[in-house]
Order: C-alpha cells, then structure tokens, then sequence
C-alpha cells in the first residue's frame, strides 16, 4: 500500500497558499524558494528536462555510484619522487612540461604560467637561461600537457617537469593514483609565476634533497593517510583549500620520529615554514577520489574544475577525458597589496579546484571561519555558503564533518545539473598573480568559477544519453 | 551476546563527539557497555583490556558495544554509526538556514517527504514533476499548459515506479486525510475517489459527508486522463492503488463520460469483487462493467449506499412565481458542478454558454464556467476571487428578461475565505426580483464553515440546497414554472 495513504509530508513549489493549507492541516510541508531554471533559457530547460525525466533514474543512480565511489576512495601518500618515473607521459618525449588546466597551446599561455615553463625549462638544463628558454618555447621545441590528463595536478601554474619531487598518492585498492608537486611556498616560486634565481635554485634542494628525504621519511613513518589528517584538520580551523594548517601540522607529527631518527635540518626547516606545504598533499588526494569517482556512465557529477589562467576546463563524471571549456574567470573582491590594481591581476589559474569535487575547500568553509574573516565574512555566512554548496550537490560526506555545524557533512558530488538550473558555482578562494611582470602573488579573491562550460557539459551529457 | 565490535575504516571523528555517542548507547535499555573511540594503540589497549580484542588502525572509528542480546547489540553498533554524521538540518538550530532553492534540497531538509505539490508556470512544471519522480515522491500537479506528449511520459514514469501524478490541472486530492490543493475538510471514511475533475471531487466528497460517511483518499489525475491520448494511465493507477488501500472499501470515480473502449479498460483495473460505483456526468447510458450514474449527486449516495434528501419544494413568493418564461442566468466556478447543471438543465431547456457546445445568445438561457481559461487571464481563479461573478451579478440586475440566477459557492482550503460576505449583498438585490438558489460545496469544518456561509446566503434571500443538482433542478422548475 502508498505510504502517502497513512501519512503525507509535502515539498511544494509554487503557491505558498497550498503549503500553509497543508500545515494547517497538520501535515510537514516545505516550501522551495522557486525560480525559473536556468533564468528561463528553454534551450537549458530542455536539456535538464532529459536529464531528470528520462534519463532522471539513470543519472540519479550513476551519481549515487559516482559520490559513492569517492568517499570510499582512501588515497594514502606512499612517497616522494622524481616526476619522470611516476609520470610516464613526461618520460616519453625528450623535453615535455605539464601544466594546470585544460591543454593549451604555448602562444595562448598567459604571463605567469610562461614564466613557469621557462624557469622549468632551466630547472631541467634544457637552456642555459630563460632567454634561451623562451626560444625553445617559441619555437615549439617543448611539448606542453594538461596535467590532469597524465596523473599531475599542479597549484596556480601548475608546472611539473620531469625531475620535480613530487608527492605520490595512491589508493591501491580502488586502482587510482595521482602526483603533485611538493609546495614551493610564498615568493619567487613557480606556482605564482614568479621563476627566478631563487625558484629554481629551490626546485634542485627539492629534487636533490628534500624530495629523497620525504620519501624515506614516509617509508619509515608508513604512508599518510591524507584524508584521515584532512577530517582531523577539519576540526582545527582548515577547509584545506585556501588553510591547511592545522593539518600540515599533523603531517609533521607524523613524520617527527623520523626526522629525529634521520635528521634533515634543511628540510625540517622549509617545512615549518610552509603554511601551505599540506596543499599539494590534498590535491594529490583528491585527485585520486576524482577519478575513483569517474567512468560512471550516465554520472552528472562534476569531476574536474581546472583552469590555466587562459580557460576553465570542466569534465562530468559521466564523460571522462572530455573537456568543456570557456574563458578562465577574474578573481573578483580581491583584496590586493598596495600599488597593484585589478589591471594587474591575472585571469584564475591552477587545478586545486579538485579539492571542491570531493568535499574540501569551499564545501567545508564553516570549518575555517578565518579564511571568513579575511574576507570580511561572518561565520554565519560561511554556514549559508556550505548550505549553498549543498544545493549543487548530490550528497553529504560522510567522513568530512563539520564541527560548527553540529557534526553535519560537507557537500559532496557536485552536479552539473544543479548548477546550470541555480547558476551556483564552487567559490574558490585563490591568489591573485600579476598577469605581466612576475611580481608573483599581488593579493587575494574568490574566483566563481563560471557556469557556461557546465552548461555545455550537461548538453553534451544528454546527448550521450540519448544515443546510448 | 557479549562484546560485539565494527570497525569503520578511514573515518576520522572527534574524541569529544565519540565520548558523546558512547554515553548514549551506554543508556540504553539492554546494553551494559559501550566503547567508540579512534583506533590509536592506547585506546585498543584500553578495549583488549575489557575484553575486547579488534583489528584497526589509528585513522578508523572502532565502535564495541556489550549486549545480553546481539539484536540490541547489532541495533546499538547502527545507531553509534549513524551518529558519527549528523543529518542536514532544515532549521531549528542556531543558525537561521535559506530557504531551499529545488526539491532536492528541500527533501533533504525535511526526510521522508513524499508528495511534491508543483503549480509553477507550466513551461517549467514538467521538470519539476519529472525531479519529483527521480526523488521517488507522488506529484500533485496543479499547473496547466503541459503538453500531452509531456502527460503521457510523466504518467508512464509514474506508473512504471508506482507512484501517482496528479495532473496536470489537477485541483484536488487528499492522501492520508490531507486535503491538497482545493480541497474541503472531511470525515474520513470508507469511500475513495479517483477524479478527473476537481470540483468534482469536492462536490462527491461533502455529499458523502453529507450521507454520514467520509473519504478515505482522493486522486485527482487532472482533466485529460481519460482523453484517448492519454489513456487513462493515472485513473487505472489510483484504482489499482486504492485497492491496496486496507481504509478504501469502496471506488468512487468521478468524470466526464469516457469513451466505452475507455470504461471498459477500467472495469479491468481492479481485481472482481472490489465495489465500484462511478458518477460520470453526463452519462447517457451504455454498457459498463460497474454501476454509472449521470449525476454527482447520485452518485455520492449511491456509493454511500444512502438515499439522497428529499428535493425541496419551490418557494412560493413572488420573485419564484414570477421566474417562469423567463431566462436563467447560472454562474459557476467550479467546472464540474456546471457540467452537472448542464446535465440537469440541457434535456429540458435550450442552454447556451461555454460549457455547451452553443455560443451564448444574448438573452437566452445561459451557463457559464468562469474557471475556464478566458475568464481567468491574469486572475485568480472564480473560487479564489469573486470579481468577475460580482461584476456578472451587476449587469443581472439590469437584464428584465431575467427570471432565474443559480450559482455554486465552493469552500475549502485554497478557496476565498469568505465568499458570503461579498456574495451576499449583490444577490440580496437580486433575489428581491429574481430568483436565486445556490449550492454551498462544503462543510461545517472548513476554514469557511459551509453552515454560517448558508445561513449568511439564506439571509439575503437565496434558496440554499443541499446539492448542486437539486440547486439546478429548482431553477428548472422555476423558470419551467412546474
């Protein structure tokens, strides 16, 4: 027999009237703060009445797996290595660079990101000097990779050469594994477009001596389990996007009986004064829950949101390895240093958007109310800011929780349909680099990233379905 | 019984909150110990110190619970899971939560929903009625402006997943004793009615009150079910789940006629020996696998298995006396109470009006649905708002010709909340000359109460009956003068 034969509980949309009589009633009824889908556009109604009409419990059921897929993925930090050994593709060339975002070609690579690739390019002694560089770039001599489409993921610029340390992640139950660099932090660095002297010089002590000594660091403190630490820093003030402290922290901990028994003055040292060193760590992480979650047919589960500076590249769960692509957006209400003016910010760059697609970051913000009040937020904003997230998610984490919040999980499954209906995307709070000079990082903002490419996503999904 | 333990792998949960969940399973009846705790060396320690010998590492969740009986173990190990996460709220706390932008959302809000209510614009309210079904809720749906094409793949969805949708067009239902959309407050009782109708439905629904016995659902399935191109899909479904209904004892359907072909099918719907008694409208005989009756009033009583009152007798005063040879004038908000006057008045009198297939002379005997599309551009509807009746009313006044004035009132929830007060003084001038009857859809426990609204009618003069057809068989008579 129905259930709604003994007892009713409403959700209405439209006349408010109908809800008030049902509660009168003294039946359970919720109204939804309805708008017209997608502002109205029949082209995107059309489309979204596909995807949650006939295909609707095809999709329903592709996400379910999808979200399911991700949570179950543990992805342990096994070790540090040369990237040529964990990243075949950047082995199989003899001059290959991969880089965050979608693929691009290099007369299309905006300012900070060249700046990257040259100073890579004397990393790897494939020029005496970023002249030269720059001439072997011109003149197509390197060959350029979409990180995401060879295991990498990279913060801001994103530049990984073949003999960068790099952290390798791992879940070797589910079959997945992903690399990032190790974090160069503040200043002249590579992921903020920088590439001096000074980037360089750091890019050989990671490769010549802290990326080995991490490595044997892991091996005798046994693999990190980055996402065990991620819930933990949850709950010290990290949404472990724009603050990983807290969990950095742990990671020390972690690895402090083997720094005592090996020693590593140098590394110990670049470390603690790295609040971001954890970052990369949950890429690499996150990247692995990516694409545990991925090659689900059917799936509108948003798996990659990645940008070059240039375009934002945006894969479905149920489409993998196909990019839907639009202009990267500016980093808007940036707070900037003085003497630089939003002429001078670059486009949003870098691939961490990752850590959005698996329940991190902007989905876990009420865990970080500083990262609030850096931007002037109350608290209570970023509660309604997760409660937004939630609207454009599948589910709710099971194992990333939100202490300010009661103990409720943060938003997990970002659905593609969601957001071309609410026109809600993940906010990814981000540096700011000078789009011409190197002058590095110049401030701070929110990048919204933008919904067209989602549009086209969930378009492209439709027609698959209709085809299959 | 003793000790059992789960082992949750890769979950990290505070040691403050996992001390809370221990304390309370630790409280219930039937559990004599309860450890949750991460699985570090210290606090295994401290578990294979009481026993309880487990397999896990730091980064897991180990929950050990002692028990004389494993279901109560198993069940405490479930709830200690369950509490490592708490639900989403959907308000309440501290925190004061927006409203939820789509019914995704909103039902994760409020667990357990089942009954989406859609009566957005009807370009979008397919997509909502289609979310509703991915989410495994029945759809009420009340917009208009839904292609076929659209009907019939929402109707097959919702029938392939066992679930109603009610509509389009749908006015009026009740599940679980809730009345959703225009629906009157009823007794519940042993009768239940599908409906292609709203008013329909209301109208059945307080004649069965009205006989002593109640509702126990109703399923509106919105006017074009039974068309050929839709089938029917939603009507066999309603039927098919009301027989499963242990509080419907009875099958009330309440339409248009149907085609024969399409009556035929619904006989087959429901198992022999299931009582079905249908009121289509209009019926004009033929061949049906259960008992028809033309009116709604017939057959209200006839599947309350009660004889309806007795017809009243028509007044003798002037204004009555003087109503014959002259024209009737009936306005109407509800769609099937006037079809049902049509019914009554149609083999006797030449009746115009938009729900006759005859233009409306001027002058002649006229019957108007002002529910119908284009009296109600940018408007609510008549049961909602009274202008254009009150207006309609004005003009009467001046018309000479005019012997006769029958009306419907329709109460309920989502109806005007006082349609007497504006109604009454504009029929009180009237009835000084014309006759005037109408009928009160409703009960003494709607929001209205159907017996101060009669009263206030009464007072100015109106002939109040007790159903829709003996309303519309009294202004026969009257302008018949028989």
């Amino acid at each position: 027999m129905a259930e709604a034969f003994e007892r009713v509980s409403v959700i209405n949309m439209g006349l408010e009237g109908f809800a008030d009589a049902v509660r009168e009633q003294g039946a359970p009824a919720a109204q939804v703060d309805w708008r017209p889908p997608a502002d109205g556009d029949p082209a995107v109604l059309a489309v979204l009445e596909r995807l949650w009409g006939r295909h609707g419990d095809r999709v329903a059921a592709a996400n379910a797996e999808a979200v399911s897929r991700i949570e179950a993925c543990r992805p342990m930090a096994v070790g540090v290595r040369p990237a040529a050994g964990e990243l075949p593709w950047l082995a199989e060339g003899p001059r290959r660079l991969l880089h965050s975002g979608p693929p691009i070609t290099w007369d299309r690579v905006c300012d900070p990101q060249r700046r990257a690739m040259a100073a890579a390019v004397v990393f790897e002694d494939w020029a005496p000097d970023r002249e030269a560089a720059y001439r072997l770039l011109d003149n197509g001599d390197v060959e350029l990779g979409s990180g995401n489409e060879h295991g990498h993921v990279g913060p801001m610029t994103g530049v990984c050469s073949p003999s960068m340390a790099v952290w390798l992640a791992e879940d070797a139950d589910l079959g997945v594994r992903a690399c990032s660099t190790l974090n160069e932090g503040p200043g002249d660095t590579l992921w903020f477009g920088v590439g001096g002297d000074a980037a360089v010089e750091r890019l050989r002590f990671f490769r010549d001596s802290a990326g080995p000594l991490l490595d044997r660091l892991i091996a005798r403190c046994g693999p990190v389990d980055v996402f065990g630490l991620a819930a933990q820093g949850l709950n010290m003030g990290d949404e472990l996007h724009m603050r990983s402290q807290g969990t950095g922290n742990l990671l020390i901990r972690h690895l402090l009986p083997g720094f005592a028994a090996l020693g590593g003055e140098q590394t110990a040292a670049f470390i603690a004064g790295n609040h971001h060193f954890f970052l990369t760590l949950t890429m690499a992480a996150a990247k692995c829950a990516s694409l545990a979650g991925q090659t689900v047919a059917g799936s509108s589960v948003v798996s990659l949101i990645s940008r070059n500076g240039t375009d934002v590249g945006v894969q479905l769960a149920g489409l993998p390895g196909r990019w839907f692509t639009g202009p990267a957006a500016p980093v808007q209400d940036a707070l900037l240093r003085e003497g630089f003016t939003e002429a001078d910010a670059a486009l949003d760059i870098g691939d961490s958007a990752v850590i959005e697609t698996i329940g991190l970051g902007g989905m876990a913000v009420a865990a970080a109310p500083t990262v609030a009040s850096f931007f002037g937020g109350t608290a209570a904003d970023t509660a309604a800011r997760v409660r937004e997230m939630a609207e454009i998610c599948v589910a709710r984490s099971q194992r990333f929780t939100l202490a300010a919040l009661d103990g409720v999980g943060t938003p997990v499954g970002i659905d593609a349909r969601l957001v071309a209906e609410l026109g809600i995307t993940p906010q990814i709070t981000t540096g700011v680099l000078h789009n011409r000079t190197g002058a590095g990082q110049i401030g701070a903002g929110i990048a919204h990233q933008p919904v067209p490419p989602v549009v086209e996503a969930v378009a492209g999904l439709a027609d698959a379905l209709d085809a299959a | 019984m003793g000790w059992q333990t789960r082992v949750i792998r890769g979950r990290y949960a505070d040691s403050m909150r996992l001390m809370g969940i221990a304390k309370g399973i630790r409280a219930t009846d039937g559990v004599d110990g309860a450890e949750v705790a991460m699985g570090t060396p210290a606090n295994l320690e401290a578990l294979s110190g009481m026993g309880v010998s487990v397999d896990a590492a730091p980064g897991d969740v180990v929950i050990a619970v002692n028990a004389a009986v494993d279901a109560v173990g198993a069940a405490a190990l479930d709830t200690a899971e369950q509490g490592l996460v708490a639900l989403e709220s959907g308000g309440g706390g501290s925190v004061e939560v927006a409203p939820a932008r789509t019914l995704v959302s909103a039902a994760a809000g409020q667990p357990g929903s089942n009954v989406a209510l859609v009566s957005v614009p009807g370009e979008y309210a397919t997509l909502e009625a289609h979310r509703a079904l991915t989410s495994g809720m029945h759809v009420f749906l009340f917009s208009d402006h839904v292609s076929v094409p659209d009907e019939v793949e929402l109707k097959q969805r919702g029938e392939a997943k066992d679930l109603l949708v009610m509509g389009p067009g749908c006015g009026t239902a009740m599940l679980g004793g809730v009345g959703l959309g225009f629906m009157n407050v009823v007794r519940r009782g042993p009768v239940g009615i599908v409906a292609a109708a709203g008013t329909g439905a209301q109208e059945a629904a307080c004649l069965l009150e009205a006989a002593g016995t109640g509702v126990s659902q109703i399923i509106g399935v919105g006017g074009r079910d039974l068309s050929a191109d839709v089938g029917g899909i939603m009507f066999r479904q309603g039927m098919r789940m009301l027989t499963g209904d242990p509080q419907t004892e009875t099958l009330l359907l309440v339409s248009k006629p149907p085609s024969p072909e399409v009556v035929q099918t619904l006989g087959e719907a429901v198992p022999p020996g299931v009582r079905v008694v249908a009121a289509f409208v209009g019926w004009e005989g033929g061949p049906a696998p259960f008992e028809v009756h033309a009116t709604l009033e017939e057959g209200a009583y006839a599947a309350a298995g009660a004889a309806p009152p007795a017809q009243p007798a028509m007044p003798a005063t002037p204004p009555w006396t003087a109503a014959r040879g002259k024209h009737l004038l009936a306005l109407y908000s509800g769609g099937s109470l006037a079809h049902e006057a049509l019914t009554i008045l149609e083999p006797r009198i030449a009746v115009a009006g938009n729900v006759t297939h005859h233009p409306a002379p001027a002058g002649g005997h006229t019957v108007l649905d002002l529910g119908e599309e284009e009296y109600t551009r940018g408007r609510p509807h008549p049961m909602v708002d009274l202008t254009v009746r009150l207006d309609m009313l004005a003009d009467a006044e001046r018309d000479p010709a005019l012997g006769c004035v029958l009306l419907d009132v329709v109460l309920g929830h989502g109806s005007h909340p006082d349609p007497a007060s504006e109604l009454a003084p504009a029929l009180g001038r009237l009835a000084e000359r014309v006759a005037v009857v109408a009928h009160v859809c409703g009960t003494a426990g709607d929001p209205q109460d159907a017996a101060r609204q009669e009263a206030a009618l009464r007072d100015a003069g109106v002939v109040v009956t007790a159903s829709n057809a003996a309303a519309a068989r009294l202004a026969l008579r009257a302008v018949l003068g028989v």
